[in-house]
């Protein structure tokens, strides 16, 4: 047995204690809170005593700390005295009645005085911390509760070594210091030291309208250190924030200024009391009195003052950020569209020149599909010339005999009248010599209908849009292929329906197609028997169309080429036409708004048909108008027939 | 008046070859077609055929040799508009007796018939 049963339940309770005091640390245990009371005094700085009071707020109110901060604020600038501290006082002890005040904050000289006037009836045993220019006499501050906090000094000195730094070529210094407290001869003496360095000319008795007129007039190598400017002597009088602002709007040299609240204002910059350091200063010391530390055992510091610039001056004086002293701060910094929307703008560009490469290249792509589109009729352009050079080829015989013809009669006419007028035995048969002269003319006729027939088809033009009679371009496209249909025993019929409308378009090429389908037509009854060699050419109208349609009684079209015979390049002629016949005569019709196609026909053989719109609505029209005029080549070659 | 047979599709042609041979004192027989030459014959043997390569139906170089088949002694003309060597070979070998090209002269027309008329 190790123990009595009583031991050892000792033994586990210590354990346990021991244990919870581990586990359940002092933090655990509420502290005691504690209140803390700010006093600021709200003039023209106001801006800055958010600032100030944020700062001491941050200080205060860091876990672990367990304070109640509260700030009040003493509004003399606006409200009368001695009413104005009056009722302060007595708001501060109603509204605190019944709660102890653990420290007290005082904020600029004056709240100081306040709190220390009324100080015995409002909390008589708090410690005070102060932030001023002035500190209080040792005997009250020494006395308890105890009073310590950080002086405001400005640093006017520091600023000017600053400006003087900065500025290196300086020769003169313009010194804007008035204000009724102003100790003169303290000042010159601070600043003695720099006027080794510079020239320094003091503005300290002169009305503002002079000081302006001064720092107006300051050469080049110059500089205004802007202290501090008030008087009240001749009325009212600006508050140094905007007296400030005046001499740096008439100042045609950098202005150096010592109060923080300046800078902003046009002033370029100063060595100035952050209104952050301050409160945090004043922050930490009463942290530590409410640590337990006592006040007179802290000595007031003084607060540092910190380089502070404006941006926007530094940028109008040329003074790089380099330049400037380390732990400087830079406010009003404006940043530019760049930086302050860098990935916007990034991305957004991107996007935008994304968007400007694609539609460029769409354009880029259309233009090209139109100049492809150009370049290919063009190309058909060509090559209906060529392939009605090469119609023509095939029918030069043709040629030849239908000029011939007339030719002949007229030259054997011409010497039958030759042989009557030189007879002298008989006097000439005028009615004989007159029948001849007359066929003579008409045979001349002849053979110059025969060359402008045969000319208008090597004419290369573009395309015309005048009324078209089908019936008539099929009689003279048989005439034209009359002979040669002959020669190689093709029975030519025609079947053209009377009194079909005249549609628009170019008579030539319309020729030219009716010339391709009958050529192949013949080409096609070539290997039938001479009985079976048999062409047909109707006309008729239905629909609002023209239909031409010319039926062989060849072997027909191979089922599966039908379509594919109006492609470029198909032929089955084994001598090597170029196959472009009725590549071009399709895209002829469908210039002309209407459609070709083949079949083959029940009784053997193939028809080969088009049909032209007669009448187009206006649309169609001026877009056909547009087709035809806009392809084709205008060069026009007449050689003499 | 001596008998000239003409077969020649072109009637402007057919009319001015009518007015050569009277003027050169001949009779002509006029022929639109080879056929029609064959279905009647002139009803005189002429003293000579004028004939064109070309024509609808069957061509003048078929009527010649019909003709030299059936054994004529026709003297045979053959005037073409054709400039066709083949066509002059075949006609010379089927023993045409000349072979004028259009446009060719009355003159060398008649010229050519006085020649066969003193053979």
């Amino acid at each position: 047995m190790l123990g009595s049963p009583r031991r050892w339940l000792w033994r586990i309770a210590t354990l346990t204690l021991a244990l919870a005091t581990y586990v359940c640390p002092a933090e655990a245990q509420p502290q005691p809170r504690r209140t803390v009371l700010v006093v600021h005094w709200s003039p023209e700085e106001f801006p800055i005593n958010p600032r100030r009071d944020a700062a001491i707020r941050e200080v205060l109110l860091a876990p672990p700390e367990t304070i109640d901060y509260f700030a009040e604020y003493l509004e003399s600038d606006r409200f009368a005295e001695p009413h104005a501290s009056k009722s302060l006082r007595d708001y501060i002890q109603n509204k605190y009645q019944g709660r102890r005040i653990d420290l007290v904050v005082a904020v600029t000289d004056v709240a100081l005085q306040f709190v220390l006037q009324y100080r015995n009836d409002l909390f008589p045993s708090a410690p005070i911390v102060f932030a001023g220019f002035f500190p209080p006499e040792p005997e009250i501050r020494l006395a308890d509760p105890g009073i310590t906090g950080a002086v405001m000094a400005e640093g006017y000195e520091e600023t000017l070594a600053l400006a003087l730094r900065l500025h290196p070529s300086t020769t003169q210094v313009f010194v804007v210091a008035k204000w009724p407290e102003l100790r003169f001869d303290s000042l010159h003496a601070d600043l003695r030291a720099f006027e080794s360095r510079a020239r320094i000319h003091y503005l300290t008795e002169e009305p503002l309208a002079d000081v302006l007129k001064a720092v107006r007039a300051a050469p080049r190598d110059s500089l205004v250190l802007f202290i501090r400017y008030a008087d009240n002597s001749s009325g009212p009088s600006p508050t140094n924030d905007v007296a400030a602002r005046m001499v740096a709007e008439a100042a045609a040299v950098p202005v150096y200024g010592v109060a923080e609240s300046n800078i902003g204002s046009g002033v370029i910059g100063g060595a100035v009391l952050s209104p952050e350091t301050v409160g945090k200063r004043v922050g930490e010391i009463a942290l530590r009195i409410l640590h337990g530390a006592r006040p007179q055992d802290i000595p007031i510091e003084k607060t540092a003052v910190t380089p502070t610039f404006d941006w926007r001056q530094l940028r109008r004086w040329g003074v790089a950020e380099t330049a400037l002293p380390a732990g400087s701060i830079v406010r009003f910094r404006q940043f530019s569209l760049w930086e302050r929307y860098r990935t916007a703008i990034i991305v957004t560009a991107s996007v935008l020149v994304l968007q400007s490469v694609l539609i460029a290249s769409l354009v880029f792509e259309r233009r090209r599909r139109r100049l492809a589109e150009v370049d290919s009729r063009r190309h058909l352009a060509a090559m209906a010339h060529l392939d009605r050079r090469a119609a023509m080829g095939e029918l030069a015989t043709s040629l030849a005999h239908e000029l011939n013809q007339p030719l002949n009669a007229i030259l054997q006419n011409a010497g039958v009248a030759k042989m009557l007028l030189s007879a002298n035995t008989l006097p000439p048969e005028l009615g004989e010599m007159a029948d001849i002269i007359n066929d003579i003319r008409k045979d001349d006729i002849r053979a110059s209908e025969v060359i402008r027939r045969m000319r208008g088809l090597l004419q290369k033009h573009e395309l015309e849009s005048h009324p078209v009679n089908l019936n008539e371009v099929a009689q003279e496209t048989v005439a034209i292929v009359g002979p040669d249909a002959r020669s190689r025993d093709v029975q030519l019929e025609m079947d053209l329906t009377d009194g079909v409308r005249s549609i628009m378009g170019d008579r030539v090429h319309l020729q030219q197609v009716v010339l391709n389908l009958l050529i192949n037509a013949m080409d096609a009854v070539g290997t039938m028997p001479s009985e079976r060699r048999r062409v047909r050419l109707c006309s008729t109208q239905s629909n609002g169309e023209v239909r031409l349609a010319v039926t062989d009684s060849g072997i027909g079209i191979p089922a599966d080429r039908i379509s594919a015979i109006f492609e470029p390049f198909y032929t089955t002629k084994e001598a090597g036409g170029m196959g472009m016949g009725l590549a071009i005569s399709r895209s002829i019709i469908e210039a002309h708004a209407g459609r070709i196609a083949a079949e083959n026909n029940a009784a053997g053989g193939a028809t080969v048909w088009f049909s032209v719109p007669i009448r187009l609505d206006q649309t169609e029209e001026a877009a056909a108008r547009d087709v035809l005029a806009s392809g084709l080549e205008i060069a026009t070659l007449t050689k003499g027939l | 008046m001596p008998l000239v047979a003409v077969v020649e599709d072109d009637p402007a042609s057919q009319k001015t070859l009518a007015r050569v041979l009277r003027m050169g004192g001949y009779q002509a027989a006029l022929y639109a077609s080879a056929e029609e030459f064959l279905a009647s014959p002139p009803k005189s043997t002429p003293i000579g055929l004028l004939l064109d390569v070309h024509l609808s139906g069957m061509t003048g170089l078929d009527l010649q040799r019909r003709l030299k088949d059936e054994g004529s002694t026709i003297p045979v003309i053959v005037i073409t508009a054709f400039e066709d060597v083949r066509s002059r070979e075949q006609a010379e070998r089927l023993g045409c007796v000349a072979y004028l090209r259009k446009p060719c002269e009355a003159d060398t027309i008649l010229t050519l018939l006085r020649q066969l008329a003193r053979d």
